[in-house]
């Protein structure tokens, strides 16, 4: 039940009331939540971002798709229009057989050898870039492109890509982990507020239903007062979360960029704060409907 | 119309407040419920406002067993009962005025309605200028005056008062009860519970008399 616009007025302000009425111990709650909601969202940065300059320093996964020897130029042309059309590739480059032999004498050093070969042994390769680093994706791809007209083999370095993907995996479920764990203790520590403040307003309640009433007007300033007390939170993680950016940029300024890395954390997006909040909400409110939910059906059994 | 029919109430304890009262109320009525303490008027009042439910017995409210419904629906018909409690039950980190107007913000009625009615209700029980006061500050028989501004706030067509004039004095009580005649000459129904005697036998209306959980007399008396 909605309850009229007077009636969800009445219990925002008697939630505005509570909090006000303790300022200092609900402060204190408030800190709390903020610390528990802050400490995700940076450590999501801190990976999202530390995993975005490992892959530029390492490059992304790539993929040689090798043609046959000798291949001629329609067919080469053909391969290339074909692998173009394919959207599931960030970059198509076209090496020719001249390029990749005069790339080994200069990396190896092998002049000699490479001097006593008549003709270029090398056939010409495509290098792409697919868009998608997840194993399963990748191996699907390499199938895929061997099948293209002209292709003779498709070469993935499948170890490397498995690891990066496996460690971005690891660190991710880490975090949903961590962020369940502490939205379990700002659960918590909301309800147990609430469950104070419902007993402390116990004669109150019991007046309201004598009057006759509903639950769900006996409900609704608690729910109140828990999506503000979280909400707030959630106000404060976000402060706490751009402080401690600014704080790694600065570090990171300081003691990377001398040695030529740099890394940057990003302030995090609305997005994410969009979603912080919304969770803030959907949070607050449970604490509040489940606490005093509990709380009439214990008091009703009498 | 309020229908009390061969009503028992048994406590958990096993006490037994009321043992099989019948009592037929008509709206328009004004009723006053006397005896000795201990004799179950505040529970028969209780039932009556469908806050207990009767162990046996029926008690019904225009028609409706009020044992057959659920919690909502009678909170839902108790809103429209104005209730006066005997121990009160004020909200005492409220002010006067927000006491006054609790049965308006559980009806969810609008600003300017709860602020008009609730002038209109404290200056009827002569608390006019308490309105900002806390109950603290109130004394007890302006606090008793409070129970019954928050019980005729709602505009009910029942009112049910248990020991209204228990703590005002023979002047106060008077006039409380000379409120509650021209609101009973407007056509509330209403039942009250009180001891005093002495307050009540000058005023008209229908006198049941209680006694150990039985009606013992039931008579109309002329003012
Ligand atoms: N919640 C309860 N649990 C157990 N016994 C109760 C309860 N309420 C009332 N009683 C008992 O029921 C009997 C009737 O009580 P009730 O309050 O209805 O009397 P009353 O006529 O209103 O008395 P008074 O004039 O003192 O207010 C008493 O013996 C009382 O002890
Ligand atoms: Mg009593």
């Amino acid at each position: 039940m909605m309850g009229t616009l007077q009636q969800q007025g009445y219990a925002l302000r008697q939630a505005v009331r509570q909090l006000l009425s303790a300022p200092l111990a609900h402060l204190l709650t408030i800190l709390v939540i903020g610390l528990s909601l802050a400490l995700p969202v940076v450590l999501y940065r801190v990976v999202s971002d530390l995993g975005a300059l490992a892959r530029t320093q390492a490059g992304p996964p790539q993929l040689t798709v090798f043609l046959a020897l000798n291949a001629s130029e329609t067919v080469i042309e053909r391969a290339r229009t074909a692998l173009q059309a394919r959207t599931d590739l960030a970059s198509v480059e076209y090496i020719a057989p001249a390029a990749a032999l005069a790339e080994i004498q200069r990396s190896t050093h092998l002049d000699d050898v490479l001097a006593g070969l008549d003709s270029n042994p090398l056939p010409g390769a495509f290098v792409v870039r697919p868009r998608d680093g997840e194993p399963a994706a990748l191996a699907a791809l390499q199938k895929a492109l061997k099948l293209l007209p002209g292709v003779e083999l498709v070469q993935l370095d499948a170890e490397w890509a498995r690891r990066v993907y496996a460690l971005g995996q690891l660190t991710e479920r880490g975090i949903l982990l961590l962020a369940g764990v502490l939205a379990t203790v700002v659960l918590t520590v909301v309800v147990n507020t609430l469950r104070l403040q419902v007993l402390a307003a116990r004669a109150e309640v019991e007046v309201c239903k004598l009057l006759g009433a509903s639950n769900a007007f006996v409900r609704r300033p608690f729910v109140y007062f828990g999506i503000l007390q979280v909400l707030l939170g959630a106000l404060l993680a976000m402060g706490l979360a751009e402080l401690a950016v600014m704080a790694v940029n600065q570090a990171c300024a300081d003691w990377l960029d001398p040695l030529g890395l740099v890394l940057r954390l990003q302030a995090p997006n609305p997005v994410e704060w969009a979603v912080l909040l919304g969770g803030a909400l959907v949070m607050g409110w449970l604490a509040g409907a489940f606490t005093v939910t509990l709380f009439l059906r214990d008091w009703q059994r009498h | 119309m309020i229908e009390v029919d061969g009503v028992f109430r048994r406590y958990p304890d096993g006490r037994e407040a009321l043992r099989g009262v019948d009592l037929l109320i008509e709206a328009g009525e004004m009723l006053f419920l006397g005896g000795p303490s201990g004799a179950g008027k505040s529970t028969l009042l209780r039932l009556i406002a469908g806050i207990d439910l009767p162990s046996r017995g029926r008690v019904r409210l225009n028609g409706q067993d009020l044992s057959r419904l659920r919690a909502p629906a009678r909170e839902m018909l108790r809103r429209n009962i104005g209730l006066v409690f005997q121990d009160h039950r004020l909200l005492m980190d409220r002010s006067v005025r927000e006491n006054a107007a609790l049965p308006l913000r559980i009806q969810g009625l609008s600003a300017s309605d709860v602020d008009r009615r609730v002038e209109a209700a404290l200056d009827r029980v002569g608390l006019a200028n308490r309105g900002a006061d806390m109950p603290m500050a109130l004394s007890g028989g302006e606090r008793q005056r409070l129970c019954i501004a928050r019980a005729l706030v709602g505009r009910p067509a029942l009112i049910v008062a248990d020991e209204p004039t228990g703590n005002l004095d023979q002047e106060y009580g008077e006039a409380i009860l000379g409120l509650f005649r021209s609101f009973n000459l407007a056509g509330v129904t209403l039942v009250i519970a009180t001891h005093d005697e002495r307050l009540v036998r000058q005023l008209g209306g229908r006198h049941v008399h209680l006694d150990a959980g039985r009606v013992v007399s039931d008579a109309a008396v002329r003012s």
